[in-house]
Parts: C-alpha cells; sequence; structure tokens
C-alpha cells in the first residue's frame, strides 16, 4: 500500500506543480512568447488523475486493512463520503475537471492562462489538507493555522519553481537550435531569475517554519526515520540550491552580455539537471508523507 | 483515550476485553472532540482488562496499540 501511495504521490506532485508552474511561465515569464498548445499540461492534467486515484486506492487500503477488504462498494463510499480524505478528493477532482476543460476548450489567452493559473493553486495548496500540515492541529489553534499558511505557501512556491523549470528548459533548447531569438531567452532568464529568489526564498523561510512544528527536537532529525527522511529531502534541496545560483551566477551572465551558443547549451544542460534534482525532492517528499511525524 | 490528531470516526476503533478475550464494550471517537475515543463501561467486575485500539488520522496515518489495566475489588 505504501509503495503504491509513494508513487502516486510524486506523480501527482509533479503533476500539479506543471499545472501551476506552466500557466504561470506563460503569464509572468514569457509573456512576449506566443501561448503554445496545452500539450503537455493535458498529459499532466490525466497523469495527475489517474495518480490521484492511485493515492486514494493505497488510502482506502490502509484505512480497510487490505485492498481486498478496501474494494468492496460500503467501505469506498465510506472512504469518499465519511473521512476528511474522500471530501477532499472530491473537491479536488471538481478542480481538476475545471483544469482540463479549460485545457481542451479554451482559446489560447492571458485570461486562460490566469484562470489556469488560480484554478491549479488551488488543486496544489488544497494538498495541505491531507498531509502534515494538518499536523499543527496538536499545537493549539495558532500554530495550526501558521503552519497551515507556511505550508500553502511553501507548496505553491516549490510549484512555481520546480513547474517553471519544465518551461525553462523546453525555451532554453528551442533558443539552442535556432528556432526561438536568443533574446527571448535573455528576458525569460532575467525574470525566471527574479521570480527564482523570492521562490527560493519562501521555500527556504516556510520550511523552517513547518520544521519547527513536525520536528520540536533537533535531535530526532538523526534518531527517526522521519528526520531521516528529512535530512535526504534537504540534501536534495540544498543540491537544488546550489545548481539554481550556479545557474544564476555563473552560467548566466555571458549569455545576457552576449550571443554565446554554448554558454546557453551548458545552461540548458544545467537546467535540465536541476530540473531532476526538483524531482528528487519531490519524491522524498513523497515518501515522507507516509512516515510517521516525530511524535 | 486522548490522541494528538483528529481522527476518522468511521475507521477507528477501540476494544475493552477481558482476561479470558471476550468482548465486553467497543468503543468510538467522541462526538464532539475528534481527538478522542471513549469506551463506556458501567460497573466493572474486578479482573484485568485490556483495551485494543486502532487509530485512523485525518492525515491518512494509521497507527494501533494496546494496554492492560486491573479492577480489584
Amino acid at each position: 500500500m505504501d509503495e503504491l501511495i509513494v508513487a502516486s504521490r510524486l506523480v501527482h506532485f509533479a503533476a500539479a506543480a506543471l499545472l501551476f508552474g506552466a500557466p504561470l511561465f506563460r503569464l509572468a515569464i514569457a509573456r512576449e512568447e506566443a501561448p503554445g498548445g496545452p500539450g503537455w499540461e493535458i498529459v499532466a492534467s490525466v497523469a495527475a488523475l489517474l495518480s490521484g486515484l492511485g493515492w486514494f486506492a493505497g488510502v482506502a487500503a490502509t484505512m480497510a486493512g487490505s485492498f481486498v477488504d478496501a474494494a468492496t462498494p460500503d467501505i469506498l463510499q465510506a472512504v469518499t463520503f465519511d473521512t476528511r480524505f474522500g471530501h477532499l478528493w472530491i473537491g479536488r477532482l471538481i478542480v481538476l475537471v475545471a483544469i482540463f476543460a479549460i485545457q481542451l476548450g479554451g482559446r489560447p489567452s492571458r485570461l486562460r492562462d490566469g484562470a489556469l493559473v488560480l484554478l491549479a493553486a488551488g488543486f496544489a495548496a488544497s494538498l495541505v489538507g491531507v498531509g502534515h500540515g494538518m499536523t499543527g492541529a496538536g499545537h493549539g489553534p495558532i500554530v495550526a493555522r501558521v503552519h497551515m499558511i507556511a505550508d500553502m505557501v511553501h507548496l505553491l512556491c516549490a510549484a512555481a519553481w520546480i513547474g517553471g523549470l519544465f518551461c525553462l528548459a523546453p525555451l532554453l533548447h528551442e533558443v539552442v537550435i535556432g528556432r526561438t531569438a536568443t533574446e527571448a531567452a535573455r528576458r525569460a532568464l532575467r525574470r525566471f531569475s527574479t521570480m527564482g529568489y523570492w521562490a527560493v526564498a519562501l521555500v527556504l523561510i516556510t520550511g523552517c517554519v513547518n520544521a519547527l512544528v513536525m520536528v520540536p527536537r533537533p535531535g530526532s532529525l538523526i534518531s527517526s526515520e522521519y528526520g531521516e527522511l528529512l535530512l535526504l529531502k534537504l540534501a536534495f534541496v540544498a543540491l537544488l540550491v546550489a545548481i539554481a545560483i550556479v545557474n544564476r551566477v555563473v552560467l548566466t551572465p555571458p549569455i545576457m552580455a552576449a550571443a554565446d551558443s554554448t554558454g546557453l547549451r551548458r545552461l540548458w544542460h544545467s537546467v535540465v539537471v536541476e530540473q531532476g534534482v526538483g524531482i528528487l525532492v519531490l519524491a522524498s517528499v513523497a515518501w515522507l508523507g507516509t512516515v510517521h511525524p516525530v511524535p | 483515550m486522548w490522541f494528538t490528531q483528529a481522527l476518522e470516526p468511521r475507521f477507528s476503533t477501540a476494544e475493552l476485553q477481558s482476561a479470558d478475550d471476550t468482548i465486553v464494550a467497543a468503543g468510538a471517537v467522541d462526538s464532539d472532540k475528534t481527538k478522542e475515543m471513549v469506551i463506556r463501561v458501567k460497573g466493572l467486575s474486578p479482573g484485568k482488562y485490556k483495551v485494543i485500539w486502532k487509530a485512523q488520522s485525518v492525515d491518512t496515518h494509521r497507527t494501533e496499540g494496546s494496554f492492560s489495566f486491573e479492577v480489584k475489588p
């Protein structure tokens, strides 16, 4: 059951990040470029649906005791309508259907991208409701509220960052193969850097807030499975931030200064690697969610 | 029984067993306080008892456990 939940969560997180990050990228980063077709975002919607179902099946099996026990109309109905997880899943499914309808129906426009950003923000941030974002409840209402908001900001900034990378890499590739002007890459990089600084800063700050709630004693970082997994995640995050800094400080300036096709290619490779490390972070979070937090 | 998180009433159970493993009473999540499970009993006869509980938290984690106690005459 846990394996299914971890795999489903990973796919779900990546899909949710793309659903939020891609329209945001078109709105805020690559404004001048002609908005392309939904393409990968439709794939992400389908992936979000399938992984959401897989996650649901895993949780139903956990609640019922086994997959066989869960596969009865009675249990499925109870998980759907009588648990918080079920209620949230109904709401998120409706949002996902709305996203899908806009992707298929709407003509490319800023209004359409704006609607997609808002809906996808709800789709991603609502994950707080089934995660450890609710753990703060044990510390009183104020801590619970702060933890929940911090967790939502954390999710959205991470989605903007990792989802944005999914779009930055293809854009750089288009410039590398000469299909798009270098100026487009420069504009996008300039804006992505600004957004990146904010996203990274907010991810780190809200991450610290969450850690204070989730890991009350620093010692439990090395004495519990949850703590060890969190350290693994932090190692990936550190690597992610390091690559982002190299991209920004070392690889980007030469491209800004002059036409530099080698430099552009190098940056493109580095962004693809950064994207891969981003997936590793999501994988560790997918796993972390199935482990009991430190008591 | 007190828990640190809200529980799913539909999937959280508690049973009180006597020394010969028969179920004396069953409990449920308190309808007002979702972080508590209650087993109501009236006048337990002296003997050893065991409480076996399964808790399904709203963040989808499942835990279970048990504890024993004795009623002295």
